[in-house]
């Protein structure tokens, strides 16, 4: 149980001592593992694919689905006396339930609209880092109106997109305000029993490579590829390493500098010649990919900075960009979000656009809390569409969370963060952030058996001190 | 060789007639080689690949060797650098495993903060001190690039399921996704790819076959059916790569005449054949049909294509004495079995026109097949047609062979072909007594590349397979023109 709290090794320093009898080859075999994939509602079909439609779709759809789930945990919460109202029946002082969508009116929010209207003349707002303040209110929004809501209910740890049950009244001489006494959301869906499993088998995740940029740390990601494929390490390291299943390489495999936006603007017979940045960062990336598929099942996910679409659900990176890699049947590309079970533990995540976007638009600051409050909310993106480019879904809202997964992980975040969130049904969620591995040289392995993590950090330290020249006595 | 050498081979020699010689020992000279007298930086993984030995050998190698020459002297210089990992408590409190490099002065400070360690061995002896981890992610990194599907093969860990997709896995896979989506151009460059990069052998061959092509055409007068199959799933790539830049060579169009622009769109189609071998294909008869569709695709072509077929007429008036053969064969160079099929009725009457009918099948097979797709796809099936029409060329010419007084003559011919590279090669043409030329086979397809990176690491496979570019004088005279189509 080398990758754990407490660690057991043995065969340390192995190599550093006199030959032993036996003869230095032992080979390992990785463990294997049963895999399922639950993606399906992120694919796109090629020819379904329609842009031309309106976003209302998607909300209206979200809130059918969500309604009746909601209709359910108002009343275990709140009991059967009261009834659940649409907007449009509400009474004057009668107490009531009233499910809908909540919105957050922010006016530092950006909104093309304002800059492009001749009356307002602005100028285009500056770039923050979050969009909230005071002054930000909130608004409940069902089929066929809208309502204020004041009350015991904070504007800034909400965000627009969750689907929200509000227990209160309409008070008669404030008409238009809904005041909330309470609230609450769908309860965390069920989850399957995890199975038990015997032997220790862990999925590593890491994010944020960033190829390309300035920050790479490729020596880094070389170790770590070589500790995943077995190489580094003392016997017992490796063979606590062969029980490494899968490793989810989870989006940002790209840097932000690869992607040239400039060129589009600028004219074609300057950049006739010029071949994109991200060409010579993903056949590094290729490289990297062909040396781990060959020895370990290896999933790749887009992110931010690579080269898929810019609105949720991306789609898996294309698998002519790994040539090499995808000799090996190893290699999956998947979408992001990503939703998959191996040997009956379900997981699921993104590659952190997600959480950064509620990052900007709310005032909660830690981001393992705001990964919890989406599992709440039941949406993994709620801010999608809204303030998260998305596509116009039309028949379902695939980021609901219908299925209670054992983790839930967020990808690129600034550092790593561990937490198990327990249900209320008893469901137990190992809540995840994976640090960017170009500012932290730091991925994570998770054990399925008891679903700890632990992250491993690599390092290279030389000291410039160039005293020190001869070499230690060594045993004569 | 050096003395230093020299006296080290003398002691091989004893140990070898004294029976001492050991496999380890074998490797320390080896190592004692690369440390002093090459002056390399000796990682162990470096030391694994090299010597073809599992990891943790390389490692209590790299110990042993240590442990003998600090034995023997007191003052080795050599540098060693040690992997040490271990369980760490960082400044969060946070219980984080660190795996980490460190030269051999740091190792017990490095050692101490840690509990328990839970490995440490060396990383590399060098003699050099080094300052950062530059150099030695170099010598890895050369050491994976040499052969990177060999990289992970000794290690301590290995996985059954991490095999290597047979090339017929692939093509079925690029066959279903490009049924699904015909728009997608990289579903055939995908296709493409891994077959060039698991082909490799493939591309020795083809280099051969190319050399050998030349030869073959004055010797033979068979088809070489079977060559024409490899050769062209050596092609994929390369097609790919040339079909890529071709729009930014759009500048060259002009000076090609709008050739057939049906010709552009059998070239669409046939990327998206799939893998099915076109030998098979070679003898159904299509031809005739294929006008009529391709016209009728033509309408949807984008301005490229019309380049493209500018093009091809273009060349054709370059061409103008040249026999219904040359201009076939031509025209299959370009890839464009169409503008065969297009010269023919327009010479029903020519004596070369059945055999340039035989070898069209292929092709022309080939757009049939791919009939339904109607987008501009990538090298797939560009490259199989540079294969049918280095057969075809070659079936032409020992078809067409006359008894005519042959002169060998190398001429430099500059074509376009469909990815818009400006290809020049020099090819020996036999100069028969008649004003018409034959033409021998060219060798594969050079490319003189392009822009495109992606492509290029893609194909590293079969850029080893082309023959390099041959960079003769375009169009005799003008010399500097080539360079201004050479890549910048």
């Amino acid at each position: 149980m080398i990758y754990s709290d407490k660690p057991d090794p043995d065969g340390v320093g192995d190599f550093i001592t006199e030959q032993s009898e036996e003869a230095d080859n032992h080979v390992f075999c990785r463990s294997s593992s049963d895999y399922q994939e639950h993606n399906d509602r992120f694919k796109f079909k090629l020819k379904d694919r329609s842009f031309s439609r309106q976003y209302a779709h998607l909300y209206s759809e979200r809130l059918m689905t969500m309604r009746p789930k909601l209709s359910k945990a108002a009343q275990d919460k709140w009991g059967l006396e009261f009834p659940i109202r649409k907007l449009h029946e509400l009474v004057h002082g009668e107490k009531c339930i009233v499910i809908g969508t909540l919105f957050k009116h922010m006016e530092l929010r950006p909104s093309i609209l304002k800059e492009v209207s001749e009356e307002h003349n602005l100028m285009p707002q500056p770039i923050r880092s979050k969009y909230t303040e005071e002054n930000d209110i909130l608004i409940l929004e069902d089929e066929l109106q809208r309502i204020f809501l004041i009350g015991d209910i904070k504007a800034s740890t909400s965000v627009t997109g969750p689907v929200i049950a509000v227990f209160g009244k309409e008070p008669e001489n404030d008409a238009g305000k809904f005041y909330v006494e309470e609230y609450c959301f769908q309860h965390l869906p069920n989850q399957l029993p995890r199975p038990i499993i015997e032997n220790d088998r862990y999925i590593a995740f890491i994010s944020g490579i960033e190829i390309g940029g300035k920050q790479e740390k490729l020596f880094q990601l070389q170790l770590f590829i070589d500790l995943v494929t077995g190489q580094l390490g003392d016997e017992g390291q490796q063979k606590a390493t062969s029980q490494i299943v899968r490793v989810i390489v989870a989006g940002n495999s790209l840097s932000q500098s690869t992607q040239d936006k400039d060129s589009l603007n600028k004219a074609k017979y300057l950049t006739k010649k010029t071949a994109a940045g991200s060409v010579e960062a993903i056949k590094s990336l290729d490289d990297v990919l062909v040396q781990l598929a060959s020895c370990v099942d290896v999933d790749i996910m887009a992110g931010e900075f690579d080269p898929s679409n810019h609105t949720l659900p991306q789609q898996q990176l294309h698998r002519c960009m790994f040539p090499q890699a995808n000799s090996y049947q190893t290699l999956h590309n998947v979408t992001n979000p990503y939703d998959f079970s191996v040997s009956g533990v379900r997981i699921l995540g993104s590659s952190g656009q997600p959480i950064d976007d509620i990052y900007r638009y709310s005032d909660i600051d830690n981001r393992l809390d705001m990964l919890e409050k989406t599992l709440e909310w039941g949406h993994v993106a709620p801010t999608a569409p809204d303030t998260l480019g998305c596509y116009p879904f039309y028949k379902e809202d695939p980021f609901i969370i219908s299925e209670c997964p054992h983790v839930y992980f967020a990808a690129n975040q600034k550092d790593f963060d561990s937490r198990i969130h327990k249900g209320a049904d008893g469901q137990e969620v190992l809540l995840l952030t994976v640090p960017k591995f170009c500012e932290t040289s730091t991925c994570v392995l998770v054990n399925l058996r008891n679903l700890e993590c632990q992250p491993i950090t690599f390092d290279a330290n030389f000291s410039t001190d160039m005293s020190a020249d001869s070499s230690p006595e060594q045993d004569k | 060789m050096s003395p230093h050498a020299i006296s080290r081979v003398k002691k091989l020699i004893l140990m070898i007639e004294n029976n001492k010689m050991t496999e380890t020992s074998l490797f320390m000279e080896n190592l004692d080689e690369f440390i002093y007298d090459e002056n390399k930086i000796v990682t162990y993984k470096w030391l694994s690949n090299t010597l073809q030995i599992h990891v943790n050998l390389a490692k209590r190698l790299l110990f042993m060797f240590i442990q003998q020459e600090r034995n023997k002297k007191d003052k080795d210089g050599l540098k060693v650098t040690y992997f040490v990992a271990g369980l760490s408590i960082d400044s969060n409190g946070v219980k984080k495993h660190l795996c980490s490099v460190v030269s051999e002065k740091d190792l017990n400070v490095v050692r101490s903060k840690l509990s328990p360690v839970t490995s440490c061995h060396i990383y590399s002896v060098h003699k050099v001190k080094l300052k950062d981890t530059n150099a030695l992610y170099a010598t890895d990194f050369e050491k994976i690039k040499e052969n990177i599907f060999s990289a992970t093969s000794y290690s301590a860990i290995k996985f059954e399921k991490a095999q290597q997709r047979r090339k017929e896995d692939t093509v079925k896979e690029s066959q279903t996704s490009a049924s699904q989506a015909p728009s997608s151009v990289i579903t055939v460059k995908k296709d493409a790819a891994p077959i060039s990069s698991s082909t490799t052998t493939h591309g020795n061959k083809k280099k051969t076959q190319g050399k050998v092509d030349i030869a073959s055409m004055f010797s033979q007068q068979s088809k070489p059916v079977k060559k024409e199959g490899e050769v062209k799933k050596d092609k994929p790539s390369e097609s790919k790569t040339q079909n890529k830049p071709e729009p930014k060579k759009g500048g060259m169009n002009s000076f090609f005449k709008t050739a057939d622009k049906t010709s552009f769109k059998v070239e669409e189609s046939k990327v998206v054949v799939k893998e099915k071998s076109p030998v098979k294909n070679v003898k159904s008869p299509v031809e005739i049909v294929n006008p009529a569709k391709r016209k009728g695709k033509l309408s949807d072509s984008e301005d490229n294509r019309t380049n493209k077929s500018k093009r091809r007429r273009i060349k054709a008036d370059l061409f103008d004495s040249s026999s219904d053969e040359e201009m076939e064969v031509l025209s299959d160079e370009e890839d464009e079995p169409i503008t065969c099929i297009e010269t023919e009725p327009e010479k029903p009457a020519s004596p070369k026109s059945p055999s340039p009918k035989k070898q069209k099948p292929s092709p022309v097979s080939n757009i049939e097949n791919t009939g339904a797709a109607g987008k501009k796809v990538n090298t797939g099936s560009s490259e199989r047609k540079d294969n049918t029409e280095s057969t075809e060329r070659k079936d032409n010419t020992g078809s067409t062979e006359r008894k005519r007084k042959r002169v060998k003559k190398l001429v430099a011919k500059t074509y376009k072909d469909e990815d818009g590279f400006m290809i020049t090669e020099k090819v020996y043409e036999t100069d028969s007594t008649d004003a018409s030329d034959q033409e021998t086979p060219k060798p594969p397809l050079s490319k003189k590349n392009g822009t495109d990176n992606l492509n290029n690491k893609n194909k590293p496979a079969q850029k080893k397979k082309t023959p390099p570019k041959k960079a003769s004088p375009a169009k005799g005279k003008q010399t500097s023109m080539t360079s201004f189509f050479k890549k910048k």
